[in-house]
């Protein structure tokens, strides 16, 4: 059991979500950023997929009633525990009565708090994962406040302090022509309606900084750049919608849909962020500016395997660590 | 495979040698082989051989807790783990020691002042000195 001892707005119980559950729209829910969940959970021997806390904003200060393994992984959170700071991306055996502080990410935008046997709150539709907007999964369906008694699933702790060297120290991206210092890269691959933007569009969408406005969150982002306009106006029939997929609303401000966007849309699509770099955007902080970088399916394809290719290696590394740390 | 992937793979499997107590291991693939063996307390020969101490109490090494890289930084937060000549204290964690896609904590054994006596991105085996601390004469 952990207790939440700070005013935890928007901090949810995560974890890979219901992607199979979208053909009865229902929405995907789950971690913004898969690759920090599943980091710490395999640095604390956890399936990938165990559920943790989604920490969007700080400071968060939970309290331990029981020794247990902790993971703290994602945005660098100068995490503490009983005031001693945790390098990032870390695992440590913590002891009953200890507190975990999270403070404001210097880089990044969400840090998971994951922990030994991971959050046991029921599964609900397959998943453990909070979907806010049908309040279904996760702790009652909502987000975590101060005072909640958060359930866990293994007690007694083992573990000497090991981290994993981030995803973005391995998984670089060179920065696209144009981009500022700190400008966060994502690759897209055009989709469905992006030939009917007029060149000048189409120009200007892989041109363009965009930035992560305040009108954002764990549904999708809405960008501030360039107005992308069609060359006719488009009717739409619904379809259904997968995270990273990027809308262009009437406005001409286009949208990301993220992990709990709805199950279907009926703006025009054009492009989709690739799975391989949902995480980068779950890293996004508003006010941060993204820029698209287009790639084809086979380098979407060899991007994904490189993420699973850094997942298989942490694996096979803690492994052999496992014989002796745990 | 790339060359730091298989100097990593190398580096995991003395980290697994050492775990499970093993002092020599032999791999024999088509074009080529690979012989691994650790030293006794998995020291370097002739390593422990440090100067003669002075009057003074002698300086406490600080080693290797693995086999791998040497980072006095962390990869994800750009600044160093330690100040450059700050005092340490028995605890403190001083670097990391990478292996593989792993990292893991170089502490103080001792409260004084540390000096490097390898590299940043050496790469060292288990049991290395990597630094020396002086204790601090209270003034």
């Amino acid at each position: 059991m952990i207790e939440i001892l700070s005013d935890a707005p928007l901090a949810t119980v995560q974890d890979f979500g219901r992607p199979d559950r979208r053909r009865y729209g229902v929405g995907t829910s789950g971690a913004m950023d898969r690759l920090a969940l599943a980091t710490g959970n395999i640095l604390l021997g956890n399936p990938e997929d165990a559920a943790g806390i989604e920490v969007p904003l700080f400071p968060f200060r939970v309290r331990l009633d029981a020794d247990l393994d902790i993971a703290v992984t994602g945005a660098d959170a100068r995490a503490t525990l009983d005031g001693a700071p945790l390098p990032p991306w870390w695992r440590i055996g913590a002891r009953a009565g200890q507190e975990l502080e999270l403070r404001h990410p210097l880089r990044g935008a969400r840090a998971y708090l994951t922990l030994s046997g991971g959050i046991d709150v029921p599964r609900v539709l397959g998943a453990r994962a909070t979907q806010l907007r049908g309040a279904i999964g996760g702790f009652e369906g909502r987000a975590l406040k101060r005072g909640d008694r958060v359930p866990t699933g293994r007690i007694g702790t083992a573990a000497a302090p090991l981290g994993a060297v981030p995803p973005d120290a391995v998984l670089t991206l060179p920065a696209p022509s144009g981009a500022a210092e700190g400008d966060i890269a994502v690759r897209v691959l055009p989709v469905g309606e992006y030939a009917e933007l007029t060149p000048e569009s189409r120009a200007a969408f892989w041109r363009s900084g965009w930035v992560v406005t305040p009108q954002s969150n764990r549904a999708g982002y809405r960008l501030g750049g360039a107005v992308l306009e069609t060359v006719r106006k488009l009717e739409m029939r619904s379809y259904g919608v997968v995270p990273g997929l990027i809308q262009l609303p009437p406005g001409g401000a286009p949208i990301i849909q993220l992990s709990d966007a709805n199950a279907t849309g009926g703006y025009p699509k054009i492009g989709t962020v690739i799975e391989a770099d949902l995480w980068r955007l779950g890293q996004a902080p508003i006010g941060a500016t993204l820029r698209f970088v287009e790639v084809d399916y086979q380098a979407a394809r060899a991007a994904w395997l490189a993420v699973e290719d850094y997942l298989t290696k942490l694996r096979r590394h803690a492994a052999w660590q496992g014989a002796a740390g745990r | 495979m790339s060359r730091p992937t298989e100097i990593d793979e190398i580096a995991g499997l003395l980290a697994a040698m050492e775990a499970a107590g093993v002092a020599e291991v032999e791999i024999e693939g088509p074009d080529a082989r690979l012989h691994l063996r650790l030293e006794p307390e998995g020291m370097p020969a002739g390593a422990a051989q440090a100067r003669e101490p002075a009057e003074t109490a002698p300086p406490t090494l600080c080693r290797a807790p693995a086999a791998g890289f040497l980072l006095l930084q962390h990869p994800a937060a750009g600044r160093p783990l330690l100040a450059p000549g700050a005092p340490v204290a028995a605890g403190d964690t001083v670097a990391l020691i990478r292996t593989g896609l792993l990292l893991r904590p170089v502490t103080a054994p001792a409260t004084g002042r540390l000096r490097w006596l390898v590299e940043s991105g050496a790469l060292l085996g288990y049991g290395t000195p990597l630094a020396e601390i002086e204790p601090q004469i209270p003034h």
